[in-house]
């Protein structure tokens, strides 16, 4: 059952982020995704020369939408976002016509061709259910991420959205996400 | 190599969606100029009919093929989703091969209805009395048909302009590529079937739509991609793609060259002159290879462009 009043979201501080890959083998662990797939990921970029260079690691998933490009198109309603904000894929509609991956701007979704249908983060939407943090929130030792309800006035979540610069991610895809990064 | 989801079995699909769509609609719309009784042009409304069916059909079971399983496709039917272009698709595609059955179906002589349902076992004795004479529904039937056949070509175009990640697919000039591509396909395969049983005048009405569609469908592309040039940062960055990038070989000498120009000039210079017939079949026949290479190409360089 979905939590009607709540509105999930994450905060992701990628400058603590130590790319040790904790949260991608947490996921693969809670959700049983394969090794040839993953649902997140850390995006790694090395700028200048030895001994002067700097690297940065910001780690990446379904960004959650307001406005979900993937909802809107998906033909049977799989992909759908649940009234706590969640967007998940219901795999006994999905079809796996794939289109939902093309229309996602953060190419957060995969195709899983053993099982045929699309797979992606659901924020591990039955721990949540149970009052739990999700895997990936809950296994990072640098303490990368900050889940909570964005519905909440007194929700870590939303005191650090308060007193933190954050950006979105692709903007001006019109898909409004929640996956808030500090900077 | 690049990772597309969607690959050529959807290129594929297209193509053979607009050329039936390019043929129906050719064929309704030619059925609606008489010369007294008889329709003027007779072999391109009754070929153009007897073969719009085939290829949406074949088309579909490409599609079934290209899902995660090809037997969960009836999922797709117990949904109707007004705002997904491809549930809409889904429902446009069956009626129009409904109705493109029926209207293929109209067109049979008596000889040729008697033949088809010979092939019937006896048990199946009771669907003789399907052995009727549909002829005077032909109008209906393409009336009926000819906004299913629109609906078919243009839910491509839908289904990949309502995508902001895909800034190449993003834009409603895909409306008239595919539908110009679309009775571009649909007149090369005319003339490269029905042609020969055509006199003097109806070949020359043929030759000349076949001309005008790719005409308009060269213009078309040229607008598309100075639109491109001129737009925002991410569609600009994504018509590099054909302008240096990696898919240039493939757009200005597959597609623009092969597919449309040399077409183009070679029926132009045809109709000055009286040439064989396999000058008009080799047009035709580059003209379907270029119609193919289109949905190839805008299925592959959509998915290559993203926004940043």
């Amino acid at each position: 059952m979905a939590n009607v009043h709540r509105r999930f979201a994450l905060v992701i501080d990628a400058a603590k982020c130590i790319n040790c890959k904790a949260c991608e083998v947490a996921c693969r662990a809670e959700n049983g995704v394969p090794l040839e797939y993953s649902r997140n990921w850390i995006a790694e970029e090395i700028r200048g020369e030895w001994p002067r260079v700097i690297a940065t690691y910001e780690p990446g998933q379904c960004q959650h939408c307001e406005d979900p490009a993937c909802v809107r198109v998906c033909p049977t309603g799989a992909s759908h976002k649940r009234p706590d904000g969640i967007v998940a894929v219901n795999e006994s509609d999905c079809v796996g016509c794939r289109y939902c991956i093309l229309a996602c701007p953060y190419e957060a979704r995969f195709f899983r061709e053993d099982r045929g249908v699309v797979e992606k983060c659901n924020f591990c939407v039955d721990r949540v259910e149970a009052g739990q943090l999700p895997a990936c929130v809950e296994t990072c030792p640098s303490k990368v991420r900050v889940f909570g309800d964005l519905n909440d006035p007194n929700s870590r979540l939303n005191k650090v959205l308060a007193t933190r610069r954050y950006t979105l991610k692709k903007p001006g895809a019109g898909t409004k996400p929640k996956i808030y990064y500090l900077v | 190599m690049l990772h597309a989801e969607w690959g050529f079995l959807i290129a594929t699909d297209l193509f053979f969606g607009g050329l039936s769509a390019g043929l129906f609609l050719l064929s309704a719309a030619v059925l609606f100029i008489v010369k007294g009784d008889e329709p003027r042009y007779p072999n391109v409304a009754r070929w153009g009919a007897i073969l719009a069916p085939w290829p949406i059909m074949a088309a579909t079971a490409i599609l079934l093929f290209d899902l995660g399983h090809w037997y969960r496709f009836y999922i797709l039917m117990l949904h109707f989703r007004p705002l997904s272009p491809m549930s809409l698709g889904t429902w446009v595609l069956s009626c129009f091969i409904g109705v493109g059955l029926v209207y293929c179906y109209s067109w049979l002589s008596d000889e040729e209805r008697a033949r088809l349902f010979s092939f019937l076992p006896q048990k199946l004795d009771t669907l003789q009395r399907f052995n009727r004479d549909l002829s005077p529904l032909r109008r209906v039937l393409a009336l009926l048909g000819a906004p299913l056949a629109i609906g078919a070509v243009l839910y491509p175009s839908f289904m990949l302009g309502v995508m902001p990640s895909r800034p190449f697919w993003n834009t409603s000039l895909l409306i008239p590529v595919f539908l110009f591509s679309a009775f571009t396909a649909g007149s090369a395969l005319l003339i490269l079937v029905a042609q020969a049983k055509s006199d003097e005048q109806e070949s020359r009405f043929l030759y000349g739509v076949f001309a005008s569609a790719l005409a308009i469908e060269l213009a078309v592309l040229a607008v598309f991609v100075l639109f491109g040039l001129v737009s925002l940062e991410p569609v600009h960055d994504a018509i590099r793609l054909i302008l240096g990038g990696p898919f240039t070989l493939w757009f200005w000498v597959g597609l623009v060259a092969i597919g449309i120009i040399a077409p183009l000039a070679t029926i132009a210079v045809a109709l000055l002159r009286p040439r064989p017939r396999f000058v008009f079949v080799s047009a035709a026949a580059m003209a379907l290879i270029g119609a193919y290479l289109l949905r190839c190409v805008f299925v592959f360089v959509g998915q290559a462009s993203a926004i940043e």
